[in-house]
């Protein structure tokens, strides 16, 4: 699915990622945790394109086709996911028509013809039930006014609906009440399946008890320093970054 | 006077000659009759009407805060030998003539100034035009003193260079029924900072006008309150963001009364180049009744994409809330409404930032309002 | 655009061959000779078959107009009107002369309205080609009509009610923009051709929405369009002007008069979608539109509101207004004005409140892209007499790129102590994290420009009868595609 080997990538002047590899395969989850400045955010950005971001050395592999080739849209549209750790908002952009307008460009690419808005309205229902998600919410503007709860299930139901192939969650558990946590992590689960993949970018090993990783790694200073199942999660949780980064 | 004889007037005084020399960079007080200047009423000012009251103040001066504030802060700066300032003695106050390093252009060098104050009242000079240079680190605060005294009629123009890394703060305070007419242009070199304040209360036709052209990371406040006038009080500012990372902000607040005009014009102007900037611009009045007016003009132009910018008016009268919950307290109209328009003009008080002059001015206010 | 050459080709043909004899009596084709001078005007009172007290109208108009200044305090940059090069009256032409089929319109023009949802048969009305279904739409008008009347509604061409309904016309027509109000309005009361008439009777609620689309003579509406609109006591109109989609426009200047007129407890309701030529990537052509909007509430209780999205012509200068009478009348201004490559825009409203309790509220997005300059200019005059008065402006600004401007020129006057006024305003460039957040959700630049930009434009939009919205919609994106976020 996604193969990233030694990737460097700089912000002005910074370097952020200092040599990045990691593969991950159809069906796998895998848990990126790291301490604050170590890179988990840059490498969700990277790898969706972010243009602030330079990407210096490396390759990145997505489905066979070179990702970094690719400008945001089509890599969002060749299923690639980021779910936001801070979604925009958006003043007079309703949210159930953006998520239309979000569908239908991906049906386009993918040569379907688009949704019309009673089968639209139809999927819609269905996944906004499954997220607790009342309707009142989709009427209004995107993310405007939104509680920080409200904006990550938004992110959860937008994967649900556009049905990525590889999801990336940027520290989708922060700002999260525990009702919150576990309902977005249902979430999640259930659009989990053979055919896709996660990335999971966390600070605490909390999110994991609901989303288990077949995989996790350790981030630290740009360079992936440990990786392993998921008792390695438990491990750090156990010992602190400091300690896990240096041995 | 009419408009044609004042311009006369500017004529025979030399300004132009002036400009030749490019000393100020845009000419002062242009006629209603251009777009940008529309609310200008130079055509209906009369320097005579405030002669008439010269004689009268004389006998009983109204300068007390003045007074007070010179016998205890000053200790350097530019006063005269008028009869209402009383000094300590010699030491006490530096002429103007102190600070020049062109006797023939009139160009003074503020660095010259040893302490932080420095006072320059205008009824003493009859030259219209000033350049003011300054380089140093150090912030310095003037007070420009515009009163009734300026028995040379004569309009003054300000230019100031204030040079990389510099640190302005000027009050202006114009009072006493008088009518003037004052321009400023100051061209602000990266990282320099100016904070003008101007008051004009009691007065018969004020025309101020403020030019500054910015360059990087500066910063530019302009604040100004403008209350108990009896005639024509007209404020135009232009500032031009020239190149990036610069902030202006401008608050002018006006209480208009007893068939008073109170005129503000503002633009805000940036530059293609000017990209971070940050511009803010507020107009607000006071409209006490209905023979009075308040005409506005904020506005913005904007050639760079990269800029946060916003600006507002407002015109209304007291809020009858506000006047109700005093009146529920105990308190008359009369002091509520005195409290209210305080505290309507005290963010430009709060914006001076020299604690001496901040007092000053709140005598100040509190003598005219 | 093709358009524009043809327009030059079909002007050329007329200014050298078939009337360089003067004024043609051939009603399929009637075109008076290039320039303007009395005689033109005394020719088009003649082809209307005016009565004479319309004819000197239009001549004391006319001399007017020589004595006018032209209002040069617009921040616009243009060339000036030459009036002597233009053509004052063309009636429409016949049908030999139209297109004959689709395949002769410009396929640009063709893919805009494609994107625009408008129907084949319809996209052959608006390009002018000559077929048959212009009879069902004569049909479709006299249905109206007819249904209208029955309410005792008049809603017909303004040629015809200065025949029909003399009386109205000389109590109102310029009883809201005076004829010596400024040049172009001067010049349009001298020159006018066609326009539209309303007339809504006492007590009587207006069941559809009028239309220019109704009337067949829409088609080929001169450059001069005169309106009036009179709404009686206790009534309610709501009028669209219907340039929803690219006119084929021969005119380069355009210089239109409304008049809208509310009395007691009257409503009036007037949308606009103005999408003409805008001139090409370069600048070159276009449409210049210089139109005097303005509507009295005369009576207490009226109400009327403007809303209007401008995304064509090379040069727009328009200030649709209220006066704002009657006692607790109501104004309102609710616009989008989007520039792109090298438009210029000066448009904004005046709202004069004379009436006691009397509200206005305006809501201005303006959108600035490619080379374009967008300024809002408006005023709000509060007169000693409307105690109570409310004002609420809120006007916000979006550039795209960095070679274009945008520009707020309120102008606040108030004389009255009882009176609140709030103007607020702000510029900002499109949120670049919006953007992407878009685009990772499969969007491309010009549909994540357009989502971000019509949620800027909501507010406004949502003013809009639904079928004009939807195409309004889609022509804020239309025109901004291209442009870089």
């Amino acid at each position: 699915m996604l193969n990233i080997n030694n990737l460097k990538a700089s912000i002005g002047d910074k370097d952020i990622l200092k040599g990045v590899s990691l593969s991950i395969n159809k069906g796998e989850v895998h848990a990126l945790m790291g301490p604050n400045g170590s890179g988990k955010s840059t490498l969700a950005y990277v790898l969706s394109g972010k243009d602030k971001y330079e990407v210096n050395e490396g390759t990145v592999d997505f489905k066979g086709k070179n990702l970094l080739n690719m400008n945001v849209e089509e890599r969002a549209n060749n299923g690639l996911f980021l779910a936001f750790q801070y979604p925009m908002e958006i003043p007079g952009v309703q949210t159930s028509f953006f998520l239309r307008t979000a569908i239908n460009a991906k049906r386009k690419f993918n040569n379907l013809p688009e949704l019309d808005a009673l089968e639209f309205a139809k999927l819609l229902k269905l996944k906004a039930q499954e997220l607790n998600i009342n309707s009142d919410m989709l009427k209004r503007d995107l993310n405007v006014d939104y509680s920080g709860g409200e904006k990550k299930k938004q992110e959860i139901l937008q994967l649900s609906m556009l049905n990525p192939d590889l999801a990336i969650l940027d520290e989708t558990d922060s700002g999260l009440d525990i009702d919150a946590l576990r309902i977005v992590s249902e979430g999640v689960n259930k659009a989990r399946n053979k055919e896709n993949s996660f990335l999971v970018i966390t600070h605490y090993q909390r999110l994991l008890n609901y989303i288990k990783p077949d995989f996790v790694h350790i981030i630290a200073d740009g360079k992936i320093v440990k990786s392993g199942d998921y008792s390695l999660a438990l491990e750090l949780e156990d010992q602190g970054y400091e300690k896990m980064a240096k041995a | 006077m009419n408009v044609d004889k004042f311009i006369e007037n500017i004529k025979n005084k030399e300004i132009n000659t002036y400009f030749q020399k490019n000393l100020l960079a845009v000419n002062p007080f242009k006629s209603h009759k251009i777009e940008n200047y529309k609310y200008s009423q130079l055509n209906k000012i009369d320097f005579n009407k405030s002669h008439n009251y010269i004689h009268e103040l004389n006998l009983n001066t109204k300068d007390n805060f003045l007074d007070d504030f010179q016998k205890s802060k000053v200790r350097e700066g530019i006063s005269s030998d008028h009869i209402s300032w009383n000094f300590n003695g010699p030491d006490s106050a530096i002429r103007l003539s102190g600070l020049i390093e062109d006797p023939f252009n009139h160009i003074f060098n503020l660095d010259n100034i040893n302490n932080d104050i420095c006072i320059i009242d205008l009824s003493l000079y009859e030259e219209i035009n000033f350049v003011f240079n300054y380089t140093k680190n150090k912030k310095i605060s003037i007070v420009i003193i515009d009163s009734n005294y300026n028995i040379h009629k004569s309009p003054k123009c300000f230019k100031f260079n204030v040079y990389e890394k510099s640190n302005i703060e000027i009050l202006q305070m114009s009072y006493n029924k008088n009518t003037s007419l004052i321009f400023y242009e100051f061209n602000q070199f990266n990282s320099s900072v100016v904070n003008l304040t101007v008051l004009q209360a009691n007065n018969i036709h004020l025309r101020n006008e403020y030019y500054f052209n910015l360059g990087s990371d500066c910063i530019c406040k302009i604040s100004g309150a403008n209350f108990s006038n009896l005639g024509i009080n007209d404020n135009y500012s232009f500032i031009q963001h020239s190149k990036p990372n610069s902030s202006s902000r401008e608050i002018f607040k006006s209480i208009v009364d007893h068939g008073a005009i109170t005129n503000f014009q503002g633009k805000i102007y940036v530059n293609k180049i000017a990209q971070k900037t940050d511009g803010y611009q507020m107009s607000r009045s006071l409209l006490l009744d209905d023979i009075s007016k308040s005409n506005n003009k904020p506005e913005l132009e904007i050639y760079a994409d990269d800029v946060k910018c916003s600006h507002g008016s407002t015109v209304s009268n007291i809020n009858e809330d506000h006047l109700y919950y005093f009146n529920s307290r105990g308190i008359s109209s009369e002091l509520a409404a005195k409290i209210l328009k305080k505290a309507f003009i005290q963010e430009v008080l709060d914006s001076i930032e020299n604690i001496s002059l901040k007092e000053l001015s709140d005598k100040m206010i509190n003598e005219f309002l | 655009m093709v358009a524009s050459e043809q327009t030059i080709k079909q002007v050329n043909k007329l200014g050298s061959s078939d009337y360089k004899y003067g004024f043609s009596s051939d009603i399929e084709s009637i075109q008076a000779p290039k320039g303007l001078n009395e005689e033109v005007v005394r020719f088009i009172s003649k082809q209307k078959n005016e009565p004479e007290w319309m004819l000197e109208w239009r001549l004391k108009a006319f001399s007017v107009f020589n004595k006018l200044k032209k209002p040069d305090w617009a921040k616009l940059n243009f060339p000036e009107i030459d009036f002597q090069d233009y053509y004052y009256y063309s009636a429409p032409k016949s049908m030999k002369d139209k297109p004959k089929s689709l395949d002769e319109i410009d396929p640009e023009i063709l893919k805009t309205y494609e994107k625009l949802g408008i129907p084949i048969q319809e996209q052959k009305i608006l390009s002018g080609v000559a077929v048959d279904v212009v009879l069902d739409s004569v049909s479709i008008a006299t249905t109206y009509k007819k249904q209208l009347s029955e309410l005792g509604i008049i809603f017909c061409p303004i040629s015809e009610a200065i025949q029909e309904h003399p009386d109205l016309i000389k109590k109102y027509l310029g009883s809201v923009i005076p004829v010596s109000d400024h040049s172009f309005a001067a010049l349009n009361s001298a020159v006018f051709t066609d326009g539209s008439f309303v007339y809504i009777p006492e007590n009587v609620r207006c069941p559809v929405e009028l239309s220019t689309y109704f009337r067949i003579n829409a088609i080929n509406t001169g450059q001069f369009e005169r309106t009036l609109i009179i709404a009686n006591k206790n009534s309610y109109v709501s009028y669209l002007e219907g340039c929803t989609a690219p006119m084929r426009d021969e005119n380069q200047l355009h210089a239109a008069n409304v008049e809208l007129i509310a009395l007691d407890n009257a409503e009036i309701k007037y949308s606009t979608v103005q999408n003409w030529y805008p001139g090409d990537k370069e600048g070159k052509g276009g449409i210049y539109n210089f139109v005097t909007k303005r509507g009295a509430c005369r009576g207490v209780n009226s109400k009327i509101s403007w809303t209007q999205v401008e995304t064509g012509s090379a040069i727009t200068w328009k200030y649709p207004s209220c006066i704002l009478q009657g006692d607790n009348s109501k104004g309102e201004f609710y616009s989008v004005a989007i520039t792109n490559n090298f438009q210029q825009a000066d448009t904004g409203t005046k709202m004069i409140h004379i009436g006691k309790n009397t509200s206005s509220k305006i809501i201005s997005k303006g959108i600035s892209a490619g080379n374009a300059s967008n300024t809002y200019r408006g005023l709000v005059k509060i007169q000693p007499s409307a105690t109570n008065a409310r004002n609420f402006t809120q006007c916000d600004s979006l550039l795209i790129g960095n070679e274009c401007g945008a520009h707020t020129v309120p102008y606040i006057e108030s004389s009255n102590s009882g009176a609140q006024v709030e103007h607020e305003a702000t510029t900002s460039k499109i949120n670049e994290d919006q953007l992407f957040y878009c685009q990772q959700r499969g969007l491309s630049n010009d549909e994540a420009i357009g989502l971000i930009v019509n949620g800027f434009c909501k507010e406004v939009l949502q003013h809009l009868p639904m079928e004009f919205a939807v195409e309004a919609q889609k022509l804020v994106s239309i025109n901004l595609e291209g442009s870089v976020g």
